[in-house]
């Protein structure tokens, strides 16, 4: 959000005491961070409002023209290029020795361009009459800007042009509706720098001087329309905005249309009230009314985009029952104020917050309104900010009010009370601040002490009580009005404490400690960490032959990628192996994490147990079989996990991976009977389809059996006090007779009379 | 017969010293182990020039006989001496041969490597063990939660405008990938009476595209302390304390005010940065804050929906991500390294 130091200063007199800098790090200090400070047409010099006497032909183009202005003091001749210079225009000069902005640059980030004495063909030009766009207001520079008559000729009018913009970063103040305006972050800057603040109240009659009635329905609930307000005025003048609302709105980034328009976004930068105007007499039979829409009802908006609406929204329509306008969020394209309007109806409406968020998300559009209303506004605010408009309306477009002011607000929303415990700022928040400063700090913001009510005293009883302002419905508990103390005293102004603590040692998280334990076995081994999205794709499930049907979906994924959550670590591990292949012969990868399964759990929440897996990649070994059981073995072993044993029989797999294993080259891995994971080499269709040059191979265990079966410290067994003695024994054995059985024939000998090695 | 028994005594013993004389020399220039085998025969053997003349004592007087008796023993003592010098001489200069021909480059590097644990896992421990020492037990979040869970029960009902903060996906069956660890602060404060002293440091995921600054998948560490007469300022103590651990240095800290709906008051801490390179210089538009921690007093609410009476205890919460805290600790100028698993990245640490 961008706040003008210029409007700021007309509700702070005071703030020009203050540096921007200044300013800006108390914002930062007190109430949000200002990402920026912005000089707005910086540069601009020697620029003066003036009368166009005359005007001739330029002698040798015809493409130019010889004017003669009044600058106040003096005629001067000037040869202007534009087609609309008039005489009796009142236009901006730059007099030679001034500055204006580099035109051919794009607006807002222009250079400076310096105006001199000039001769063009035989005729000396002293001086040049600007454009919108040599002025920083607008894109136009095929046509000189025309300024409003009532500015006087010979005025300065930079300091009109030039500003200084604070840009507030929005997020951190999404529960201060009021903060976002200027009156708003001008109220929360007096009770920062304790500097006097003075409201505005423009004072407008009401009384109809003029007939265009409209009657206004609200057919939705009060709490989607808390307060709708509208009143008619009729022949107003639509045309330009004066130079000073122009500079004003372009200098917060807003674009200038026209005066009725202009004057709905300027009270809302001012007061934080959005407003619409319709043209009177684009709505048929002088009618409003709110309502909710129809399912597949149709506008076509100011943005020139139709929009589809459905029953959760709310419009305005007329007497036709076609929509004229979406709450709060933009109005109809046909009855938008145009040059040709003459009879306006102005609106100023509270709509409820959660419904406007929802209709801004589902229509894919946010505007100003809407940023606004999502907030939560205070319907208390509608009805002045109407009057603001009329006020200012009537001055810079005139009109006459041809209604009565038209009011819906079923149950205005009244201030509050608040107690707060005084000894609280000590016990929260740990400052020693005075009763009486804390109960100014919050008589800055706009709240009312109510010393009757309160039970003064130095004690624990001693509360006081506040009254809160409508507008700072945020305010709700005693801790809302301790962090209002907090953040005036300065949260860097806090000392910091340690709280007092017993000596209660904290319980170990078993899952950690594990994970660091097997982090240092593997890289032991050779092994280096990754971590890998839980996001997976598809492909990645079937390039390694897997099918990827369990994968919980992802409904809103940033890309098709990113669709699935995994339910192996596998597949990242390999686009990680392939992607380090290119720069690497020889690697092995591992990762703990969490996978995901549909099945829910008895609180609901899906299934995630932890895997430990690894890939091996190598590109001329043949032992990426022996080496990805030399990371398992290393790993089970040093875990102290009993009895492991390897088997091939395939059907017995739990893990569901080993459709990407090589049939001959893979194993399950059991301690006991239980299935703690498997290991083996790569596919070869997988790693023919993935390109890979060499060997690769990959486990994966089950981490909640390691946490179960895995113990701090190995078994101490006795050494054999007999001599050791080789014996080299040959087995006449098929070819699939495999190690573990001849090992199984082995260790089932007598214990008595063996003793294994 | 004594003279010629003396001339024969005076003979042999002149044959012996003959004898050990050759033997010296040609011991002396022997340059192999199986020559001074044969050589060894030759002098001391059974068949040796030693035994032939001794065969001749038997003709001497006794006192020949001891005479020459003894001086063969003599010498053959000294021979077997001799070769055995002679044998270990010759081992050593073997060795220092073989030793020689065996040099090699040393500076080439050895072939077996350790791996490398992620620094995510290093930093994610050492952050652990630091709120260990202050007393804080570790608990893992959920990647995948409910709407309760990450919203409701933090005070951000449905339709909140303060859900837009956090960009959220979410699974074909309305679950959530978190969007924080503060997922877990419900069950944190149902689970045991205060004093709770927690840390929930794990995977979170935001709605948004990736670039150097943002990743959609992140790494948060959530705390949360409950307590009677928990105040900000302790809040603020704590985290202080923590960050000095963290970088091992006293860091600049800055505290302002911010709004998270399941704290009151609020606040960001940001840390000076000014001396961590260029890079971060960048990213704080030149001021050297960088934002790194939301924080503030847990919200009445928040501590009732957990079981806990917000009238008797009082307690913070905080959460920062552990990637913005690794980077300018290691410099590191992109976050996209920490999850692109590329080995020259993964094997710096």
């Amino acid at each position: 959000m961008y706040i003008s130091y210029k409007w700021l200063l007309s509700y702070l007199p005071d703030l020009d005491n203050f540096e921007p800098q200044t300013i800006a790090v108390a914002l930062t200090d007190s109430l949000a961070e200002v990402e920026g400070i912005t000089y707005i047409r910086n540069g601009l010099k020697n620029i003066v409002s003036a009368e166009v006497k005359s005007k001739e032909p330029h002698p040798s183009n015809d493409k130019l023209s010889v004017c003669v202005v009044y600058d106040g003091r003096e005629e001067r001749t000037i040869i202007c290029g534009a087609a609309n210079v008039r005489v009796g225009q009142t236009v901006a000069v730059c007099l030679p020795g001034g500055s204006v902005l580099n035109p051919s640059e794009e607006l807002g980030k222009q250079s400076i361009i310096k105006i001199e004495e000039k001769k063009i063909g035989s005729i000396a030009s002293f001086g040049m009459i600007c454009s919108a766009k040599e002025l920083g207001l607008a894109d136009d520079h095929d046509s000189i800007l025309e300024l409003e008559p009532e500015i006087q000729v010979g005025n300065e009018i930079v300091s009109t042009l030039t500003d200084i913009v604070f840009e507030i970063e929005n997020k951190s103040i999404s529960h201060r509706p009021d903060c976002f305006c200027h009156k708003g972050i001008a109220r929360e800057l007096s009770a920062i720098l304790k500097i006097d603040f003075v409201d505005v109240k423009h004072e407008v009659s009401l009384i109809p001087t003029a007939d265009m009635p409209i009657d206004v329905s609200v057919k939705v609930t009060e709490s989607l329309c808390s307060r709708f307000c509208a009143i008619t005025l009729s022949d107003v003048s639509v045309k330009d905005s004066p130079l000073w609302l122009k500079s004003r709105l372009t200098a917060v980034g807003i674009r200038s249309v026209n005066n009725i328009v202009d004057l709905t976004n300027f009270v809302m930068l001012d007061k934080g009230q959005p407003m619409h105007a319709f043209d009177y007499d684009k709505l048929s039979n002088n009618e409003l009314t709110v309502r909710t829409a129809k399912k597949d009802e149709q506008l076509k908006a100011l943005d020139n985009t139709t929009y589809t609406l459905d029953e959760s929204m709310v419009v305005i329509t007329d007497a036709s029952n076609k929509p004229k306008s979406i709450a709060g969020l933009i109005g109809g394209l046909d009855s938008e104020i145009s040059n040709e309007t003459k009879n306006i109806v102005l609106e100023a409406a509270t709509w409820e917050m959660y419904n406007i968020r929802r209709t801004s998300r589902q229509l894919g559009v946010r505007t100003e309104a809407s940023m606004r209303f999502e907030k939560g506004l205070d319907p208390n605010n509608a009805l002045d900010s109407l009057k603001s408009a009329l006020f200012y309306v009537q001055d810079l477009a005139g009109g006459e009010v041809a209604s009565p002011i038209i009011d819906v607000y079923p149950k205005p929303r009244e201030e509050h009370k608040i107690s707060l415990p005084m000894p609280m700022i000590k016990r929260f928040i740990g400052i020693d601040i005075s009763k009486d400063n804390a109960i100014e700090m919050l008589e800055l913001l706009g709240l009312t002490h109510l010393e009757e009510e309160s039970s003064s005293g130095e004690t624990e009883l001693d509360t006081e009580i506040f009254e809160i302002p409508t507008f700072r419905n945020d305010l709700k508990i005693p801790q809302d009005l301790l962090e209002e103390i907090a953040r005036l005293y300065g949260y860097d102004n806090i000392k910091p404490t340690l709280p007092e603590k017993d000596l209660k040692p904290s319980p170990t998280n078993k899952i950690s400690k594990l994970n660091s334990k097997i982090r240092s076995i593997l890289t032991s081994t050779g092994m280096d960490e990754v971590i890998t999205y839980s996001f997976v794709n598809e492909k990645q499930y079937k390039v390694l032959n897997l099918s990827a049907n369990s994968c919980l979906k992802i409904k809103n994924p940033i890309s098709p990628e990113l669709s699935l959550l995994r339910t192996s670590l596998i597949p990242g591990l390999i686009s990680k192996l392939d992607y380090n292949t290119s720069q690497f012969d020889e690697f092995a990868l591992f990762e703990i994490g969490r996978i995901i399964q549909k099945e829910l759990d008895e609180e609901g929440i899906h299934k995630q147990p932890y895997k430990v897996s690894g890939v091996y990649y190598s590109k001329d070994s043949e032992e990426a079989f022996s080496k990805i059981k030399y990371y398992v073995e290393s790993l089970l072993s040093k875990l102290n996990i009993p009895s492991i044993s390897f088997s091939n029989e395939k059907l017995q797999d739990n893990s569901g991976l080993i459709k990407a294993m090589h049939p001959g080259r893979f194993c399950i891995v059991y301690s006991g009977t239980t299935q703690i994971g498997v290991l083996g080499e790569l596919n070869l269709a997988a790693a023919h389809r993935l390109e890979l040059d060499g060997r690769s191979s990959l486990f994966e265990l089950d981490h909640q059996q390691l946490l179960e079966l895995s113990s701090d410290y190995a078994q101490y067994k006795r050494i054999s006090e007999y001599q050791f003695v080789n014996r080299d024994l040959s087995f006449w054995l098929t070819d699939d007779t495999n190690y573990d059985e001849i090992i199984k024939v082995i260790n089932d000998l007598k214990r008595s009379t063996c003793t294994k090695g | 017969m004594a003279n010629k028994s003396s001339t024969d005594t005076d003979e042999l013993l002149s044959k012996l010293d003959d004898l050990f004389t050759k033997a010296k020399a040609n011991i002396k220039s022997i340059s192999s182990k199986e020559e001074l085998e044969l050589e060894r025969i030759r002098y001391t053997g059974r068949k040796s020039e030693l035994t032939s003349i001794l065969r001749g004592i038997k003709d001497l007087s006794p006192e020949g006989k001891q005479a020459v008796g003894s001086r063969a023993n003599e010498i053959r003592i000294q021979v077997d001496q001799l070769i055995d010098q002679k044998r270990d001489q010759l081992i050593q200069e073997n060795i220092e041969k073989l030793s020689n021909a065996e040099k090699i480059d040393v500076t080439v590097p050895s072939q077996l490597k350790n791996g490398h644990q992620h620094i995510i896992s290093q930093m994610q421990a050492k952050i652990e063990d630091i709120f260990q020492r202050m007393g804080f037990q570790v608990v893992y979040p959920y990647e995948i939660d409910t709407d309760y869970n990450n919203f409701q029960a933090v005070n951000i009902p449905e339709g909140h405008p303060a859900r837009d903060s956090w960009d959220t996906f979410w699974t074909e069956d309305d679950h959530i990938a978190v969007t924080h660890t503060s997922s877990m602060q419900n069950r944190v404060l149902k689970s045991s009476e205060p004093p709770i002293r927690v840390i929930v440091p794990g995977r979170t995921f935001r709605h948004e595209a990736t670039d150097a600054r943002h990743e959609h998948t992140f790494t948060q560490v959530e705390g949360v302390y409950v307590d009677k007469g928990i105040t900000f300022a302790d809040m603020l103590g704590t985290l202080k304390a923590f960050f000095s651990e963290f970088f091992e240095k006293d860091i600049q800290i800055k505290f302002s005010p911010d709004f998270f709906p399941f704290v009151e008051p609020g606040g960001m801490i940001s840390i000076d940065v000014s001396d961590f390179g260029d890079t971060f210089k960048e990213v704080t538009k030149g001021t050297g804050w960088l934002e790194i921690l939301g924080c503030g007093m847990i919200h009445p609410k928040v501590l009732e929906m957990g079981g806990i009476d917000p009238n008797v205890y009082s307690g913070f919460a905080w959460g920062f991500g552990l990637e913005r805290l690794v980077m300018p600790k290691f410099g590191i100028e992109d976050v996209r390294h920490f999850y692109k698993g590329d080995l020259a990245f993964i094997r710096q640490f």
